[in-house]
């Protein structure tokens, strides 16, 4: 099956590609609004203290090791019958991935030297401006973090397709994916899904070599 | 002599090891000053107070004139500082931009930014690492680049802790030849931390001796100035 699907992927299966383009689709619109969502709660928890802090991002990074496609089928089942259609889909996404987004941003942040906020001030900075030149200096990390958190993304929704057999259009299958005719083709574009996860990772570390930042 | 920086009834704990306890301490347009002590008796955290980094939860801090504990975040107030910690960071990138960064956050037009680096540079002989990395200098010389950093926007009161550390002989005598020229010809008034003996003799107008968060001496030159009068100086 699996070297079927891959001729699938590679030739020019429809359907296969069709579900790919629709699966970036429905990913670049999760990523858009994760990161809306996530990027000023990354830096208001990386950056500020305050009474509890610790407990949101405990709760945060809880919310990491939750098993999206368990809870995305509990959720199918018991509390929202229409989440696997594309907008509920994307919301779905999308809340999978603030917290990701948010712990990774917020973890690249924390763990920086003090030191560097203090002679930012010395220097005359305002507040914004430290934010700034901080998350600049620490831009290898953040950019890290989301190279992870968007590959994250196709590799989950290409889960969902491998598990779920999620198929634009056509919903929720009443069988195991595996039995399905187009079997094949639910793997074939998780594999795409995958691999786009892959190049988007390694494209993004490949860059920062390049520019030194990770030297 | 005008008082450029004052501090009154300042109360903060540091640590839950001993708190900064200082009735009345101010400094005046002029004298290089230094705060002396032991490892731990309070010295930086008086410096961080002085520079408006440290918030205390009781007493009055007043520069130029005006309380800095009126605004929340004194920015306006900390421009006309300049603060070299005593382990500084440095930022990814080049001499330059280390430099140029106080100048840059002040929203200095480029060519401006580019003139005043170029010429500290070349006032410390240091132009032909101008472009170097910052990690691949060595230790004195990133403190070197720190102090540039720190003189960079004009600041017309300088704090700085514990400056001397790491500078070779040669750095070390720069620093003092350029201390001292701007002390007497631009005015800039300086207050230091220090355990450094030849760095008192040799700069340092008043000493002021810190132990465990009190001041316990001032001394004018080689004169002793009594707790709570002389020199423009009041303290508990």
């Amino acid at each position: 099956m699996f070297s079927e699907a891959l001729m699938q992927l590679l030739g020019a299966n429809k359907l296969v590609w069709l579900n790919l383009a629709n699966a970036i689709e429905v990913a670049g619109y999760a990523i858009i609004i994760g990161l809306v969502i996530s990027i000023p709660l990354g830096l208001f928890l990386g950056f500020e203290s305050f009474p509890g802090r610790r407990f949101i991002l405990a709760l945060v990074h809880i919310w990491l090791f939750v098993p999206a496609i368990g809870l995305g089928i509990f959720l199918y089942y018991h509390v929202w019958h229409s989440f696997l259609d594309p907008i509920g889909f994307i919301i779905w996404t999308a809340v999978l991935l603030v917290p990701l987004f948010t712990a990774l941003i917020a973890d690249s942040l924390i763990d920086r030297n003090p030191q560097a906020d203090e002679d930012l001030y010395g220097l005359g900075a305002t507040r914004w401006q430290m934010y700034f030149e901080i998350v600049r200096e620490r831009r290898a990390t953040v950019y890290g973090a989301l190279a992870v958190g968007i590959a994250r993304v196709f590799t989950e929704i290409g889960a969902f397709f491998l598990v779920l057999g999620f198929i634009y259009h056509q919903g929720f299958p009443s069988k195991p994916v595996f039995e399905l005719p187009t079997a094949s083709a639910h793997l074939a574009v998780a594999i795409g899904l995958f691999l786009i996860g892959g190049i988007i990772y390694i494209g993004i570390h490949l860059l920062q070599f390049r520019k030194g930042q990770l030297s | 002599m005008n008082n450029l920086l004052e501090i009154t009834d300042i109360h903060h704990q540091v640590h839950n090891q001993f708190s900064i306890d200082i009735d009345q301490l101010f400094f005046q347009d002029g004298p290089v000053y230094a705060l002396i002590g032991d490892s731990g008796a309070g010295k930086s955290t008086l410096l961080r107070i002085l520079a408006l980094l440290q918030p205390v939860r009781e007493g009055t801090i007043t520069v130029f004139g005006e309380k800095a504990q009126a605004q929340k975040h004194p920015v306006k107030l900390r421009r006309r500082l300049g603060y070299l910690s005593q382990d500084p960071y440095l930022f990814a990138g080049s001499v330059f931009e280390n430099i140029a960064l106080g100048l840059e956050l002040r929203s200095q037009k480029a060519d401006e930014i580019e003139a005043r680096v170029n010429n500290l540079l070349h006032e410390f002989e240091f132009s032909a690492f101008a472009q170097t990395r910052i990690q691949e200098i060595s230790k004195g010389q990133q403190k070197l680049v720190a102090f540039l950093r720190t003189l960079a926007p004009y600041p017309e009161i300088l704090l700085l802790d514990e400056p001397a550390a790491h500078l070779d002989g040669l750095q070390y005598n720069r620093f003092l030849d350029y201390a001292k020229m701007l002390n007497n010809e631009r005015g800039v008034t300086i207050i230091l931390t220090t355990k450094s003996k030849d760095l008192i003799q040799r700069l340092v107008n008043i000493s002021i001796s810190i132990r465990y968060g009190k001041i316990v001496r001032i001394r004018t030159g080689e004169h002793q100035v009594q707790s709570g009068n002389g020199s423009g100086l009041r303290a508990s």
